[in-house]
């Protein structure tokens, strides 16, 4: 038997099949299976929902499919029922069974157990996250009838690759990793070289503790992310990509893996993608817990089966990347843009956010906040709204002490800077970075040296050990934060602290000891009055240091 | 050291799928190496065979050579070594250089204590040193009769619901250190008390 091979027209057939069937459905119930609603009980849920569909008798009108996440996971396990965007809070099989019983039989919705989402949304703008708790990750025709892989379509009959950069360019789109730069001048390098074969890397490794943005994006949406990777494929003419992701998330490795094999099937990876001339193959990469993978010359030494460590540059991975080959390395995010963009078009993408930087940004808000979870705003957005509006401010009415932005490598914002928009350059005048995406907020009850000692704590581990600044600096910096803490800081410390911390950033080799410094500089920046406190008169305002630890002896 | 010969694409061994012991290499070399010719050594063979022993897939082999045989010891690093040719530095360098990758056996059961910044900051250092104290148990390390094992991870990414544990596979999240000790009691079925000698500064 010959297997079927889907061409392009069939993209609308499928999508035209999958809109009727989901059509004849009056509700739908979707069940969030994220990584934070999963610990919480949500598959059972979901075996729940499809039994009490049967005994209700409602299982022709109503369909039951698990999503990836709501972004409300607080509030978790979190169940949404459409159509109207119903989001229930904290269900329980009792709860279920109310819902289904009352919402699903009767039409009316359970006031009492929904979740207060008005200003929760309404701040928000989401693109990237547009099917996050919408679509079922493991279903690529759910992906496809919301206009899934259309893009790709229009790129591959009406777009030759020059102008897909084109469209970029015009979007305004920069990498979403962190350091943001143009992605369409990335692109340009790579196309120009004539050289092959080319590669892409999607960089999945979020070693940033505190962010699970790009997870969460991922396990929601694979397919906008293998869409990303198709259509950069054809603009700079590669035909391998690696998705390289981190070995702790069992269940994004799980969805990504269904994901290409099913792509594989309906013929849009692998050789004549679509039955045109592209070919072009997705492979998946488990990287094995090292933070500074996330840097991209360490993450081709990763997908080379070496150690993680970053080089030198120049070259760039542009004209010596993976196996000296040209390459195009592409955070996760950034990806999951590129068919929007294609979609409705760079000038429609570069009037969202800022001129400087256009479109939006997920983050992960967590920390001492009322409403955690995963959010997507506008850049250029002031802080304050995300956490005040959107988190819904300090649990049990504390004082805000710091934002943390941009995980290890980030700054430590105090309460007077947080109505500093999130761009890259307003953050990066701060002193902060973007990062991956990830808020962090601290109350009153942490001390703001512990938490940089925290912090230098992760980079230490976590530096490769390549570079002397990064390797001996970050070790000093650390051992003088714990003698502060220990109550035997000098009053030099301070001067030595700064001094230190300006000098690795000068002059460590890669990203990670560049930025490594920068929460004790931030700190010492804002905070300064801390350090000096605890130096000149012992004392701590969160009440944690000079504390005599005991020692465990095992016996 | 033993020279092995591996023919690569070739169809020198598996050939018959239908042998399950089938003999993969005469016994005493792999004795001599540590290793018994049995069905774990068979997976790893299969799992080599499908890398088509490219040394660009050492980090995909190391991680299938973790979940078959639990850890790396150095006799499965060794095989691993010839197998792919690469130098056993090579091996040994990228498998200590990654924190996934355990060189030592852990316990019968695991704990890992997630050290994310969320749920630092609300609090996990507590119940990491709870449940050192009730188990006699340090981070990185295993009880002396080897019935539970400590690991600190940087970050699951469940950030949400902080402070996290994870006991064996299974994620308790908000975690509070009354709720994790009785989880990990429980899980552990026995009513054996860990004890432990204390003193300050020594």
């Amino acid at each position: 038997m010959r297997v079927k091979k889907f061409i392009l027209a069939d993209i609308q057939k499928i999508a035209e099949t999958e809109v009727d069937f989901q059509r004849a459905y009056k509700y739908r119930i979707n069940v969030c299976c994220s990584s934070g609603c999963i610990p919480l009980g949500a598959l059972n849920l979901l075996k729940t929902f499809e039994k009490l569909i049967k005994e209700q008798d409602v299982a022709e009108e109503c369909l039951v499919a698990r999503t990836g996440c709501v972004g409300t996971c607080s509030a978790g396990p979190v169940v949404v029922v459409e159509s109207g965007g119903y989001i229930y809070q904290n269900v329980t099989p009792e709860k279920a069974k109310k819902i289904v019983i009352d919402h699903i039989v009767l039409g009316l919705p359970v006031k009492s157990l929904l979740y207060e989402s008005k200003v929760f949304l309404k701040k928000q703008h989401r693109l990237v996250l547009r099917n996050a708790g919408k679509i079922d990750p493991y279903r690529i025709e759910d992906y496809i009838a919301t206009g899934g892989y259309s893009a790709l379509v229009k790129c591959l009959t009406r777009k030759s690759p020059q102008e897909v950069i084109d469209e970029i360019r015009i979007s305004g789109l920069r990498g979403r990793g962190g350091a943001g730069f143009p992605t369409a001048r990335k692109w340009s390098f790579v196309a120009r070289d004539h050289r092959s074969p080319k590669y892409i890397i999607a960089n999945l490794d979020e070693g940033d503790p505190g962010v699970f943005a790009n997870r969460t994006l991922a396990e929601a949406d694979p397919h906008a992310l293998i869409e990303g990777l198709l259509i950069a494929g054809y603009a700079i003419g590669a035909e391998k990509a690696f998705i390289y992701t981190r070995a702790e998330y069992p269940l994004a490795i799980d969805i990504l893996e269904k994901a290409i094999k099913k792509s594989e099937e309906l013929n849009i990876l692998g050789k004549n993608v679509l039955g045109t001339t592209l070919n072009f193959d997705v492979e998946l990469r488990l990287g094995a817990g090292a933070f500074v993978a996330g840097e991209e010359t360490a993450i081709i030494a990763s997908v080379e089966g070496r150690r993680a460590m970053p080089r030198p540059r120049p070259p760039y991975p542009a004209t010596s990347g993976l196996w000296g080959k040209p390459t195009v390395i592409q955070n996760v995010e950034t990806l999951a843009n590129i068919p929007l963009i294609i979609q409705n078009g760079g000038t429609w993408f570069s009037k969202i956010g800022t001129p400087k930087c256009t479109g939006t940004k997920c983050f992960s808000l967590t920390g001492k906040i009322n409403n955690p979870g995963l959010i997507e705003v506008p850049m250029g957005i002031p802080l304050r709204e995300v956490i005040f509006d959107i988190g819904r401010g300090i649990p049990d009415n504390r004082k805000l002490k710091a934002a943390l932005i941009g995980g290890p490598s980030g700054g430590c914002l105090p309460d007077i800077l947080l109505d500093s928009s999130i761009d890259y350059e307003s953050l990066e005048t701060v002193g902060a970075i973007m990062g991956s995406g990830g808020i962090v907020v601290i109350d009153d009850q942490s001390c703001i040296i512990d938490t940089a000692k925290f912090f230098i704590d992760f980079c230490v581990s976590e530096s490769c050990g390549k570079c002397t600044p990064c390797r001996v600096g970050l070790l000093k910096i650390k051992e003088i934060l714990e003698k502060i803490i220990q109550g035997n800081g000098r009053i030099e410390d301070v001067e030595l602290l700064s001094k230190l911390s300006t000098f690795i950033s000068e002059t460590s080799l890669c990203g990670l000891g560049q930025t490594a410094p920068n929460p004790v500089l931030t700190t010492l920046r804002y905070f300064k009055k801390e350090y000096l406190e605890h130096l000149y008169e012992n004392f701590c305002t969160a009440n944690k240091c000079f504390k005599k630890k005991e020692i465990l002896r095992i016996g | 050291m033993i020279k092995l010969t591996f023919k690569k694409k070739s169809e020198s061994f598996l050939s018959s799928q239908s042998m399950v012991y089938a003999p993969l290499k005469k016994p005493k070399v792999l004795i001599s190496m540590g290793l018994k010719n049995d069905k774990r050594l068979l997976k790893l063979e299969r799992f080599l065979k499908k890398m088509e022993y490219k040394g660009s897939a050492l980090l995909e082999i190391l991680h299938k050579t973790q979940e078959i045989y639990g850890y790396l010891n150095e006799d499965v690093l060794k095989y691993v070594s010839e197998a792919i040719e690469l130098p056993l530095s090579h091996v040994y360098g990228v498998a200590t250089f990654y924190s996934y990758f355990k060189l030592k056996q852990s316990g019968e059961h695991v704990i890992t204590a997630c050290m994310g910044t969320a749920c630092y900051v609300k609090g996990v250092e507590k119940i990491i040193s709870a449940i050192e104290k009730r188990f006699c148990v340090k981070r990185g390390g295993s009880t002396a009769d080897g019935k539970l094992s400590l690991f600190i991870t940087r970050c699951i990414g469940a950030c949400a619901i902080g402070p996290t544990i994870l006991i064996d596979d299974n994620v308790v999240g908000n975690a509070t250190k009354d709720i994790v000790l009785e989880r990990i009691a429980s899980t552990l079925e026995s009513e054996k008390i860990y004890t432990c000698r204390y003193s300050k500064n020594s």
